[in-house]
């Protein structure tokens, strides 16, 4: 379980402060995949290192008796001028691992990881893909509760995707998953639940379609409204994707067989 | 490939945590810093050792007869490894948020934590090569006293906490304004000049002399040499200025540093 009490974090930007969350009181149950909504800036990111322990609230407490790991993405976790093994060796330092088990742990990270020799060169010259196969393997080495997981699995290449999926599937038999992506539909197949951040709100939606539909009219009437202004890619890519997502809800719903909500459809 | 068995990960104390984290990042440290050369742990001796070849043989002909007491080159190094000792920790804190930035993802790194690995890799680099410099010097037959051992180290050390105090500031300073990391170098440049590195601080003209006094350098390398060379005479430096700029420079970066640990911290 994870509890926020009266969780105040804003970040500055070139004018004043943009609040990620302002005073949110709010308990994440156990045991529940969370997929984590919001627009562009919203602080999704800025959440999850808030709850992986990596930046402390303004104001309020996080409390939790579980072991999180660290936001998993392709641009967090690795400094690039360390070779992946010297980032893996730093883990497994800071956390004070026996050689024996340091000796484990880069096994099963290059066995996950199957980038060859690049091992041993600088991250900075890794593709996308390939910080997300170390990053991926790393985490997986070690058995936390929870893990979170920003935006990885829309990079790399079908094997990897692929491998992924095994692995959330395994990671899922003995712990949950907090995931920010914007493709909605990973989110639906991976998640039960969902917290739609905005304006320094956090709403927590037990069922993860509620979340979604919540999410879809906020962006909906903000889509309309900034018609104009239509460069924004991603979030038009989003927009369309649920645009087509609600007509299937409300298809499926017409048809008198309304998506089992709580359990992930499962094509 | 067979399902991995994850680790949990071990419980530490917090001390142990944070000596877990600083050992971590000096190890990283020393593999960024030495890894790419050959024999990377060489270039701990050669680096100031160079530096002291190049300026003694410019100065050196001309400096010698003004310190009869002791070879130039040993009264050069000693200098020249105290003002390292000062400069080091300062350069070292501009880039240290940068080249950890990745690292501070994991929640037991904080980000005084960078900053503490790199404060203490110079002081042990820098020991180290006092250590070779001082078994060179003996093994050429210099005479090395260690009779006043106490004031050699608070010597060095207390330069090396104002270094680190100034170090904490400038990178709290340089995560909001990057000029700053254009600016401290320019304004180090002259400290060889004022810090009585090149020549004593008696052979200075009176007037100079209590104008230097001001430095707190001048007095740590001047008691530092009074207290390694047993011949070596000095008038005016005491310890209880440097010491008191120390402590005073080094609270000041940590408070500042704490204030704004936040900032520091989401800039990552």
């Amino acid at each position: 379980m994870i509890e926020l009490r009266q969780v105040t974090k804003a970040y500055p930007v070139k004018h004043g402060l943009r609040y990620v969350l302002r005073d949110v009181s709010l308990l994440l149950p156990d045991r529940a995949n969370i997929a984590i909504l919001g627009p562009n800036g919203a602080g999704k990111s800025t959440f999850l290192r808030m709850i992986g322990g990596a930046e402390t609230p303004d104001r309020g407490t996080i409390i939790t008796d579980r072991d999180i790991s660290w936001p998993l993405g392709i641009s967090t976790g690795f400094q690039g001028s360390l070779t992946g093994r010297q980032n893996v060796m730093f883990v497994c330092r800071i956390n004070g691992l026996s050689p024996r088990e340091i000796k484990t742990v880069i096994r099963q990270v290059t066995d996950f990881a199957e980038i060859g020799e690049y091992f041993d060169m600088p991250v900075s010259t890794y593709s996308s893909g390939m910080r997300a196969r170390l990053g991926f393997g790393l985490s997986m080495a070690f058995d936390f509760d929870i893990y979170l997981i920003d935006e990885l699995t829309s990079v790399g290449d079908a094997m990897f995707r692929q491998k992924a999926k095994a692995a959330f599937e395994r990671i899922k038999k003995r712990a949950s998953l907090i995931f920010v992506s914007h493709n909605l539909k990973t989110l639906k197949n991976s998640c039960e639940s969902a917290l739609f951040l905005r304006d320094g709100n956090a709403d927590f939606y037990p069922m993860i379609d509620d979340g979604i539909a919540a999410y879809l009219d906020f962006i909906n009437e903000h889509h309309t409204r900034g018609r104009a202004n239509r460069d924004d890619t991603a979030e038009s890519k989003t927009y369309r994707q649920a645009r087509k997502l609600a007509r299937r809800t409300a298809r499926a719903a017409a048809g008198g067989q309304a998506a089992p909500s709580g359990k992930p459809p499962t094509n | 490939m067979s399902a991995p068995i994850p680790l949990p990960l071990p419980k530490h104390s917090p001390l142990v945590s944070k000596v877990l984290v600083i050992r971590a990042l000096m190890l990283r440290e020393m593999a960024t810093r030495f890894g790419k050369y050959k024999f990377g742990f060489v270039w701990l001796i050669l680096e100031p050792l160079l530096g002291v070849l190049v300026i003694g043989l410019i100065i050196g002909t001309i400096a010698e007869r003004s310190v009869p007491e002791i070879p130039y080159p040993f009264f050069l190094l000693n200098g020249m490894l105290i003002l390292k000792l000062f400069t080091s920790p300062m350069n070292a804190s501009l880039r240290a948020l940068d080249a950890n930035q990745g690292l501070l993802v994991y929640p037991n790194v904080k980000p005084l934590d960078p900053f503490l690995a790199r404060f203490g890799f110079e002081l042990l680099t820098t020991a180290f090569a006092f250590l070779v410099f001082c078994v060179v010097a003996m093994w050429l037959g210099v005479r090395l006293s260690f009779d006043n051992l106490g004031v050699l180290l608070l010597c060095y050390l207390s330069t090396w906490a104002t270094g680190c105090g100034l170090g904490l500031i400038f990178g709290v300073t340089s995560a909001y304004y990057k000029e700053i990391d254009k600016v401290i170098p320019v304004l180090q440049r002259p400290l060889l000049f004022i810090s009585a590195v090149l020549f004593p601080l008696s052979t200075m003209p009176t007037s100079a002399q209590s104008l230097l006094l001001y430095n707190p350098l001048v007095h740590t390398i001047e008691l530092a040499r009074n207290a390694l060379f047993p011949f070596y005479k000095v008038d005016g430096p005491n310890l209880a200025y440097p010491g008191l700029i120390a402590v005073t420079v080094l609270a000041l970066g940590l408070t500042l540093f704490h204030n704004h640990r936040n900032f520091l911290a989401s800039r990552a």
